[in-house]
């Protein structure tokens, strides 16, 4: 009896301490990085915003703590190069970017970032091609929806291929700017092929918590779709983040590679990008 | 005194205790036949076989094979109203999920994809309902499971790990008998009848309406899920002769999954459906055995994808038609040879959708293949303490304009000496037939593809070393301790390292989208158990180790999704009376390998997570206690029924088992939040009646 009891009294202890051993996530650090995320398209000026990423087991910290607001943002065409400018960015988040109307970008040319805050520096670089017309935005009803319509954009693919493109959004009327739109990271393969692309809204993380991801554009809405060709490894890491933003939180379908970037020395994105937009009322 | 000489020597080598009374009866009579003055006519016997159900639960051989007595199973722990032997069988050492959604079981190890699952010798290629809470196995129609860690040595398919056997009943002496199931997950019926004295039919049923009564549980705010499924059984046992018997297996199994996320506007919808069917044939004569087979089995699933009009699906089938033949005889030197030969077909991620670009058809993917094995193997008794196994198999396969050869030898050596019992083998394997996709859990959605030119069959060298021993308590060997060690190493591991994305790519191609590699695994586990009494039960440890490598990353080897690490299980089962039973089942395991999120941060307003090295880390420890209790009682009237109140609780301390880790923005509060995807199975009850005669 004294002999039973001893076991069943180890075979507990054990039992204990192994349902105590690990109830976290084993969680390596790393440091914190700067985040590019800089655009420059044909005939528009540059635009960046600069955080740093946040270490994963140091991540309840208030978001301005990740901001980058006293960095040095250096653009160059390789002929000139400018100091962009911090600005407050009332439209979207990061709410601080830097930007400068004294560069404008021309396809053909390579534009490179130097982007620096004390001892951290994030470069890349990237060449502009030339852009591709969008011959025609249209709109089809959706079913079962009196308010939304599905967006189309259509253009024919350049003779040069594969081409690839990223498709932007955003709404006039509510003024929000470009951001990348939900599947809107494309590779054409076909020279001259007359492409027909179904956009939706871009997806954002910073939606209020009680507003469900409406992917369509509402009845009489003004909006602005973005064509903007790029170059594959531009189109690579828009691609990875369409992915990531679209399926990163499924159960069922495993997403953990990490995003390939242009930027040495920190993540993010150089978007150099050759595009052409067009305005709709969305009907 | 012969007779109890015998006697000891049963208990000892601890024969089903059917077998006792049954050689006992025999072995009197043979006694008097020579003993006795007024018989002139002797008459030699050779070799008694006795056959009969075993009363324990669970028998484990010395070399780590695993019976399970299905009948007993259900007596033994019920979840949902339905006993599994699958689920069972992860009760066993050094098996193990440690997720409660993974679709699949990891036998030392090895991947979920390198154990097959048979019926009648046929493969069934993705035996799980969702969740794997339980499998497309109905219990109440196979007479039991075996799980042969070395996949049949010589006379099994060509697989890296273990096979798993269900056996349907050959027993055609008995009455008509049938049950009939019911649940709150799910109900079933299984009849048993005699057409004939030649024929005997059997089917069983199982249909679910999880919906009905779990819906509210399925789900919150976000989230919602909605699952059915129905699987069908049926057996066909014809005694053609004394010697010859043939048996038919049909079988069918058809889930659908719809999960919907609001906050997506997304709905992922997940069908899947196994179709098989197997004829046997088998003489048994004096002096020989021959098993024939011929077989055809099908499995198919769809992931598809909806948001609003962007519609995505990517069906993937496989379709094996095989054959397969085995010629065993001798007495002190038992030999077998036999042959398999399959056509596989698969067509994995064949892809469609709508609402995106305007694309064109693409061309299926189809990956067909001829594999081929000849196999002799032979069992040398040099002393009754030991026996010598050595086997060869000739394999080859061709596929499209890929094709080769492979000689996979083996051998395995079992010495007895009083009650301990050691095993060790030896061999090489081969596997021709890989599986990879979107899910690290084997989720139905995972596509199967044959071997190519440039995704190599996988081969495997495995050394393994058993031992067993009767423990002693008073003059009584009620224990029974069992110890595993096992070494592999891996070669031409395959991985799918694609995205969703990529495959709308007009031009995507599923084998570019798939990295081989080498990896290893190593481990060991050991079990202390109880199979007889009024309290049974068991206990058992298991470490392990997976290591895998692949040639297009920096990383050298790291974990495997399956790496073991820790697994702890403990089984208590209490007959209070013939009435009324209660069971007790706890199981640890190290958290899932994963791949641990190191940094966050933002690219146009979405959180964005940097990963570290893959299955570099793990999830919190999963671990739950099940708990289940059975009632009996018998009705008299023009039937004499049998009928069992079961009630059980999955997970009965609701421990919350993360299935998958992430990070979000509370956009009220402007901070970072992780998030946390836990298992819905907790504090899960049920209850079930079934009535049978």
């Amino acid at each position: 009896m004294q002999w039973n009891f001893k076991i069943i009294s180890a075979i507990c202890v054990a039992f204990a301490a192994l349902t105590g051993c690990n109830d976290s996530i084993d969680e390596d650090i790393a440091p914190r990085q700067l985040v590019v995320e800089g655009y420059i398209d044909s005939d528009g000026y540059p635009s960046v915003f600069l955080t740093y990423s946040v270490t994963a087991n140091d991540y309840d910290r208030p978001m301005s703590d990740n901001l980058v607001r006293w960095g040095k943002v250096t653009i160059s065409d390789g002929d000139t190069s400018i100091i962009l400018t911090g600005a407050p960015n009332n439209n979207s988040f990061p709410p601080y970017h830097y930007r400068t109307f004294e560069m404008v970008g021309t396809p053909g040319k390579h534009y490179s970032i130097k982007a620096e805050f004390h001892n951290d520096v994030a470069t890349a670089s990237a060449e502009m091609l030339n852009p591709v017309a969008i011959n025609s935005v249209d709109f089809e009803p959706i079913a079962d929806s009196d308010s939304l319509c599905a967006t189309f954009v259509n253009f024919t693919a350049p003779s040069d291929t594969p081409a690839y493109f990223v498709v932007f959004t955003r709404s006039i009327t509510a003024n929000t700017p470009f951001q990348p739109c939900m599947l809107g990271a494309l590779e054409i393969t076909i020279p001259s092929d007359k492409c027909r692309l179904q956009v939706y809204k871009a997806k954002s993380d910073f939606s209020p918590s009680d507003e469900d991801f409406v992917p369509h554009f509402k009845r009489g809405e003004d909006i602005q779709v973005k064509l903007s060709r790029v170059t594959k490894e531009i189109y690579d890491f828009w691609l990875a983040f369409s992915n990531e933003s679209t399926f990163g939180n499924s159960q069922f379908i495993n997403t953990s590679a990490n995003l390939p970037s242009n930027v040495t020395g920190g993540f993010g994105i150089w978007s150099v990008q050759a595009s052409s937009s067009i305005a709709a009322t969305v009907k | 005194m012969k007779t109890k000489l015998l006697h000891s020597v049963i208990t000892t080598l601890r024969l089903p205790e059917l077998i006792v009374p049954a050689v006992l009866t025999v072995f009197p009579v043979a006694t008097l036949a020579t003993e006795g003055d007024t018989l002139t006519h002797h008459t030699s016997l050779k070799e008694i076989v006795v056959s009969g159900a075993s009363q324990s639960g669970t028998r484990i051989k010395a070399d780590g094979t695993i019976t399970l007595n299905n009948s007993r199973i259900g007596d033994m722990m019920q979840l949902f109203g339905e006993a599994d032997a699958v689920r069972y069988l992860k009760m066993m050492p050094g098996v193990t999920t440690s997720s409660d959604y993974a679709s699949g079981i990891s036998i030392d190890g090895a991947e979920f994809s390198h154990t097959t699952y048979r019926i009648g010798d046929a493969p069934v290629f993705f035996p799980y309902h969702f969740g794997g809470v339980f499998s497309t196995f109905n219990n109440r129609h196979f007479s039991s499971t075996t799980l042969d860690r070395t996949c049949g040595k010589g006379k099994g398919p060509n697989m890296i790990g273990a096979s798993i056997d269900f056996i349907t009943p050959t027993d055609t002496d008995s009455s008509a008998h049938a049950s009939l199931n019911v649940g709150i997950v799910n109900s079933g019926m299984s009849i048993s009848i005699p057409v004939n004295r030649k024929l005997w039919l059997s089917a069983s049923a199982r249909l679910s309406y999880l919906n009905l009564l779990y819906g509210n549980l399925l789900e919150d705010n976000e989230t919602k899920t909605r699952y059915d499924f129905h699987d069908v059984n049926i057996t066909a046992n014809y005694i053609a002769s004394d010697a010859d018997r043939l048996t038919i297996n049909l079988f069918r199994n058809a889930d659908r999954l719809k999960y919907t996320n609001d906050d997506y506007a997304m709905t992922t919808a997940m069908n899947w459906h196994n179709n098989l069917a197997s004829l046997q044939w088998l003489h048994k004569s004096s002096h020989i055995e021959w098993k024939q087979n011929a077989y055809v089995s099908n499995f198919g699933s769809s992931l598809s994808l909806e948001m609003l009009d962007f519609i995505f699906s990517t069906p993937s089938i496989v379709t094996r038609i095989g054959s397969s033949g085995y010629l065993t005889s001798g007495n002190r030197f038992k030999w077998n040879a036999g042959y398999e030969v399959g056509y596989t077909h698969t067509s994995p991620q064949n892809v469609d959708y709508s609402g995106y670009i305007n694309h064109s058809l693409r061309e299926k993917n189809n990956f067909n293949s001829v594999d081929y094995t000849i196999s002799a193997q032979c069992e040398i008794k040099p002393t009754e303490k030991l026996s010598v196994t050595p086997w060869c198999k000739f394999s080859g396969i061709t596929s499209h304009s890929y094709s080769k050869v492979f000689v996979c030898p083996g051998t395995s050596i079992t010495l007895k000496t009083g009650k301990n019992v050691v095993t060790s083998a030896i061999y090489k394997s081969l596997q021709t037939i890989h599986e990879a996709g979107f899910s690290d859990i084997g989720m139905a959605s995972n596509f199967r593809i044959t071997s190519t030119r440039q995704i190599k069959p996988q081969t495997a060298f495995t050394a393994s070393i058993d031992y067993m021993r009767f423990l002693s308590v008073g003059h009584r060997h009620d224990f029974k301790l069992t110890a595993h060690a096992y070494y592999r190493k891996l070669d031409n591991a395959h991985e799918y390292s694609g995205n969703l994305i990529s495959v709308l790519k007009d031009d995507y191609n599923v084998t570019d989208n798939i990295i081989s590699g080498n990896g290893y695994s190593a481990g060991g586990n050991v079990m202390l158990s109880k199979e007889r009494g009024r309290i049974s039960g068991h206990i058992s440890y298991a470490y392990g180790i997976t290591r895998l490598k692949f040639s297009s990353s920096s990383q050298g080897y790291r974990p495997s999704a399956n790496d073991l690490g820790h697994a702890v299980t403990a089984y208590a089962r209490y007959e209070i009376n013939r009435r009324f039973n209660v069971s007790a089942a706890w199981s640890f395991t190290s958290g899932r390998r994963t791949t641990p999120i190191k940094s966050i941060y933002i690219i146009s307003e979405n959180v964005i997570m940097q990963h570290g090295e893959r299955n570099s880390a793990r999830l919190p420890d999963y671990h739950h206690l099940d708990i289940a209790a059975n009632y009996h009682f018998t009705s008299q009237g023009r039937l004499k029924l049998r009928h069992t109140i079961a009630v059980s609780v999955f997970n009965a301390y609701g421990r919350d088992n993360v299935e998958m880790q992430s990070f979000v923005i509370d956009s009220d509060t402007g901070r970072y939040h992780m998030k946390q995807n836990k298992s819905i199975y907790k504090y899960m009850p049920s209850i079930s009646y079934a009535v049978e005669f």
